[in-house]
């Protein structure tokens, strides 16, 4: 039986704003699966804390659904106890850059097969729009940092790259299509996939809604990460696409596996 | 638009299913959302608007029996835009929009579809496919002016719905 | 039945640590059970240190106190572990010509020998002065030649064979030495038949037997972050958890640790994670949604000084208010504590199948004395537990919901894994309803805390709840739990040979709390000393407070006898304290 992209929904209702970009992510996400014919009982879907974090309770798959910012750390744990699941790790730019910032740091070095999505609006929206590591250094929206946070915005994707990820993408939640293909790589790349989610915030950030006339595509995937570097660094934050996909060895690696008493080595 | 969506009848039909079937889930979706935002109005209209597509999506399933489409994934199809025509972005909804506003959009999406299909129409070269592309675009045409009427009607009434409980108060 | 406890001290680098322990192997290869406690300064290399090895002709569990002899390399830096080794009148010194100034409270002590164990090594061309001593000491024990060699290939047999051998011959001109210098103390009783001459002996930390009992009640994922005195378990843990098949993963920091471990456990894995104080303080929030989402987790927490960074290297029981109470929300979850070496096996075992049976939070409570101190013993029994999600879901049939959560009578609610279709559900730190969706409404979060409450409740009545060592007559008891166990069985021991009698009651299972067993212990008791070896008498408030809600007329009295790390309790403090009191009656 072909399973449609719907059919990957749970009929949980989201709690997202209407007009919110994560439902063009959740989206993506069903259709990636409807393309792979993902078997949603080998899927799970992990997530920690904030708006884009209530995603795995709308699809039709296993989910987990942790703490602030620990997504990665459950995401891998389970990978690496049960390698032949489907495991996805998402959630925003604060649970995931500010929050969980050392896990995405770590993620990226130790290569296990997951893929990492993050819905980057900018902003913290479920504490009601506090600036986050993403958000522009003079964005004076937030009762919180009334000057604007006045610190310069993370880039994530060259953030990933030099911390060792083994595929780096950017998608745009106007365009769930484009992002469900990018997922469809991710999830059958091997190793350590980061897709970074340009994810409009309706509600505290209506002016992303013009994102959709800035986002560029640019076909520039390399396996070189001199050349992706150069790239990344001169980017605006505004293209979209895979831009580096180079597969290294998924950790844990494989090791000839030598029965041992467990008791051995105890005799006085 | 790709060369061969204006020359393939099995290509178009399986852009026609997928138009008017996204249409159709996504009025749903919004529908939903309006629903756990309290907007009854919008919700109700939202998912009178998905009942209409839908019923157009199952008209254009019709003229596929018997027919085999060809197995696009989702990234395939050759819209003139990311997504396809007749499906309402998101960037254009808010939770208490107006169902006067919410008929604009629906308006604005409905032309699209009248667009592509007239497009099609005018610069197919394939009899076939001309014939159905016309007739999809009247039938775009006929929901154009239905939406019309309906807001036309609605404006008469008015309404200001300014947030009085916005979610920040910008410096 | 005499037995002896030597002290050594070095700093610098002397290896009195590797000695003590090729000491103890020699020892138990001679005709000696014994026990090895190490105890070091912050220094990673050439910091001061000791070892305090107590060898008898029968199992030793405990230390006694008592220090007979004390062999210093080196007594730079002794003041800073003088309390923990309580040298008396009695106890008799050897010094090493190059240990330095004596300690100011030893000056007027003109019975302490020089011996010159660094001259002997570098007279041989070895700067190993600790090897001569360990051929002057296991020659005072009677360990033979060979028993020496073998110890000292043990310990070195990854160096050269030079350095072996060169090793071997200081030691053997160590117990050449002991002939024309002796202790002038006779050595401990023997057995006739040695530990160390049957398969049916030991020698082992706690840390490695709650590793040993870990995996072979089924832990096969664990993932942790370095910590003191945690790190041997899992060191151990690493080296074999693949043969089983499993994986451990060094995480980024402890939060990472416990998530990972949470992750492998809802895929169905066994999985722990091991830490001391600090690191249990980062998990806490974790911990917290273990227990909502119902996912098994098992943490072995090794306790160390406390609070911060405290004494990293040094024993307590200060984390128990950390264990018990440190979470957010009403968290109910069980807390166990290993009472011996040997039980650190048992323990382990019974928090894995806990922990897979209930779906909970199941922490381990052992110490850096437990952890890290060096026992003789039999092999531990067979492992009686196995981890087992006996609650697991058969996939609903087809129509039917599945209710990750349902509220049922025993509180354990149908768990599904991963790969088993039909039954997708997204576990959730969220309060959530019996369907598993995220539910901010009273009534499901009544429900879910009565349910994680109520799955628990029966633990209390398992035999495995503690330990009950009664004496005939008994009106006196003492009620300790974790390293204590052992030090309070060898006062009871005492007083008895003193002709008191006194009942030792040990708690196994601290969360939640066996009160009925523990009041069956108390009838007929006029005082229960409460012991725990930290500052404030965590545990005895604790207990307080469970027992002013059960009825409170027939309480006997509660004596609260605290006292934080690192000074061990001993035995003799112990009789002394049972003795003034009772002798009062």
């Amino acid at each position: 039986m072909i399973l449609k992209a719907k059919q990957y929904k749970s009929g949980v209702k989201p709690i997202w704003c209407p007009g919110c970009g994560h439902y063009s992510v959740l989206n993506a996400i069903t259709k990636a699966f409807a393309a792979l014919q993902q078997a949603p009982e080998q899927a799970v879907l992990v997530s920690g804390i904030g708006c884009s974090s209530r995603l795995p309770a709308y699809v039709h798959s296993y989910g987990f659904h942790g703490v602030h910012g620990r997504a990665l750390p459950v995401a891998a744990g389970l990978k690496v106890a049960r390698p032949e699941l489907n495991v996805m790790a998402l959630g925003g730019d604060g649970d995931g850059f500010s929050i969980g910032g050392n896990h995405f740091l770590h993620a990226c070095r130790r290569n296990v097969d997951i893929v990492y999505v993050v819905m980057d609006n900018e902003v913290y929206g479920m504490t009601k729009g506090q600036a986050s590591p993403t958000t522009p250094e003079n964005w004076d929206h937030s009762k919180l940092t009334p000057h604007g946070p006045e610190v310069r915005p993370f880039q994530p994707c060259a953030l990933a790259l030099a911390a060792g990820a083994s595929f780096i993408a950017r998608g745009h939640s106007g365009d769930p299509n484009g992002l469900a293909q990018i997922l469809y790589e991710a999830v059958q790349h091997p190793g350590f996939a980061f897709v970074q989610v340009l994810s409009q915030c309706v509600t505290f950030c209506p002016e992303q809604a013009q994102w959709k006339e800035i986002v560029h595509t640019e076909d520039v995937c390399t396996s070189d990460p001199v050349a992706a570097a150069s790239f990344l660094h001169g980017d605006d934050g505004f293209a979209k696409g895979i831009f580096y996909r180079n597969p290294r060895p998924v950790w844990p690696l494989a090791h000839e596996r030598k029965e041992a008493d467990l008791r051995e080595g105890f005799r006085l | 638009m790709s060369a061969s969506l204006l020359e393939d009848e099995l290509l178009f039909l399986a852009h026609s299913v997928a138009l008017e079937q996204e249409a159709a889930e996504r009025l749903y979706e919004l529908a939903d959302a309006m629903q756990v935002h309290n907007n009854k109005p919008l919700h109700d209209l939202f998912l009178e608007l998905a009942g209409f597509s839908e019923r157009h999506a199952n008209e254009v399933q019709v003229h596929c029996q018997g027919k085999a489409l060809p197995p696009l994934q989702v990234w395939e199809y050759s819209w003139p835009d990311e997504e396809s025509p007749e499906v309402v972005h998101y960037s254009r909804i808010h939770y208490l929009m107006t169902p006067e506003q919410a008929l604009q959009v629906a308006l604005e999406v409905e032309q699209n579809a009248l667009n592509f299909y007239q497009d099609v129409a005018q610069r197919t070269h394939n009899t076939a496919l001309q014939q159905l592309a016309e007739g999809f675009a009247r039938e775009e045409a006929e929901h154009v002016q239905a939406v019309q009427r309906r807001l036309q009607f609605l404006q008469k009434t008015g309404m200001n719905n300014t947030d009085f409980d916005p979610p920040h108060m910008p410096a | 039945m005499r037995n002896l406890t030597i002290a050594l001290t070095g700093s610098g680098g002397t290896g009195v640590v590797a000695l003590g322990e090729m000491l103890l192997r020699a020892a138990g290869n001679t005709g000696y059970y014994g026990i090895l406690r190490k105890t070091f300064g912050p220094q990673i290399r050439g910091g001061e240190s000791a070892a305090i090895l107590r060898l008898g002709p029968q199992p030793l569990a405990s230390f006694g106190g008592e220090i007979d002899l004390l062999l210093a390399l080196d007594w730079s830096n002794f003041q800073r572990f003088a309390d923990e080794i309580p040298i008396s009148t009695s106890t008799l010194i050897i010094e090493d010509t190059a240990a330095g100034e004596r300690p100011t409270q030893l000056s007027a002590r003109d019975s302490i020998k020089t011996l010159d164990f660094s001259g002997l090594a570098q007279s041989l061309g070895s700067a190993h002065s600790n090897i001569a001593l360990l051929g002057y000491v296991a020659a005072w024990l009677n360990c033979s030649e060979e028993q020496v060699k073998a110890a000292v290939f043990q310990r070195l047999h990854k160096h050269s064979e030079e350095t072996v051998a060169l090793a071997q011959s200081v030691a053997a001109a160590g117990a050449q030495w002991q002939r024309n210098h002796p202790i002038g103390l006779s050595p401990p009783d023997a057995v006739k038949q040695a530990p160390g001459a049957t398969p049916e002996h030991w020698l082992a930390t706690g840390n490695q037997l709650a590793g040993l009992g870990a995996l072979e009640a089924g832990i096969r994922f664990v993932a942790a972050y370095p910590i003191t005195p945690a790190s041997d378990a899992l060191e151990w843990m690493a080296g074999k958890i693949e043969s089983v098949g499993g994986h451990l993963v060094q995480a980024e920091d402890e939060l990472a640790a416990v998530n990972m471990t949470i992750g492998a456990g809802y895929g169905g894995v066994p999985a722990m994670t091991a830490t001391s104080g600090p690191g249990l303080a980062l998990m806490s929030e974790a911990m917290g949604l273990a227990i909502a989402s119902e996912t098994p987790l098992v943490i072995l927490n090794v306790m160390r000084g406390g609070p911060s960074t405290g004494i990293p290297t040094k024993s307590e029981q200060s984390d128990f208010n950390l264990a018990v109470y440190g979470m957010h929300g009403d968290a109910p979850h069980v807390v166990l504590a290993a009472s011996s070496i040997a039980d650190c096996h048992f323990t382990m075992g019974w928090a894995v199948e806990i922990a897979s049976e209930r779906q909970t939070l199941v922490i381990v409570l052992s110490d850096q004395l437990l952890g890290q101190s060096m026992q003789i013993l039999p092999p531990t029994a067979t492992m009686p537990f196995k981890a087992s999600l006996t609650q697991a879901a058969l996939p609903p049939a087809e129509g039917e919901d599945y209710f990750r959560y349902l509220d049922t009578e025993s509180g354990v609610s149908p768990m599904a894994v991963p790969g088993q279709a039909g039954g997708e559900y997204t576990a959730d730190g969220l309060e959530h309803s019996q369907h598993a969706v995220p539910s901010a409404r009273a009534q499901d979060h009544e429900m879910q805390l009565d349910k994680r409450r109520r799955k628990l409740q029966s633990l209390v009545e398992s035999s495995h709840w503690g330990e009950v060592s009664r004496r005939d007559n008994a009106e006196l008891m003492i009620l300790c739990w974790g390293s204590l166990f052992p030090i309070a069985l060898e006062a009871q021991q005492r007083l008895q040979e003193r002709g008191l009698a006194v009942n030792v009651v040990n708690l196994r299972l601290l969360s939640p709390l066996p009160v009925v067993a523990l009041r069956n212990c108390m009838v007929g008791m006029t005082k229960v000393w409460v012991m725990e070896q930290n500052h404030q008498g965590q545990f005895d408030q604790y207990l307080r407070s469970h027992l002013s809600q059960s009825d409170c007329a027939d309480l006997p009295e509660l004596i609260r006898y605290c006292r934080s790390g690192p000074r061990l309790f001993t035995p003799m403090e112990i009789v002394e304290l049972v003795e003034k009191a009772g002798g009062a009656q």
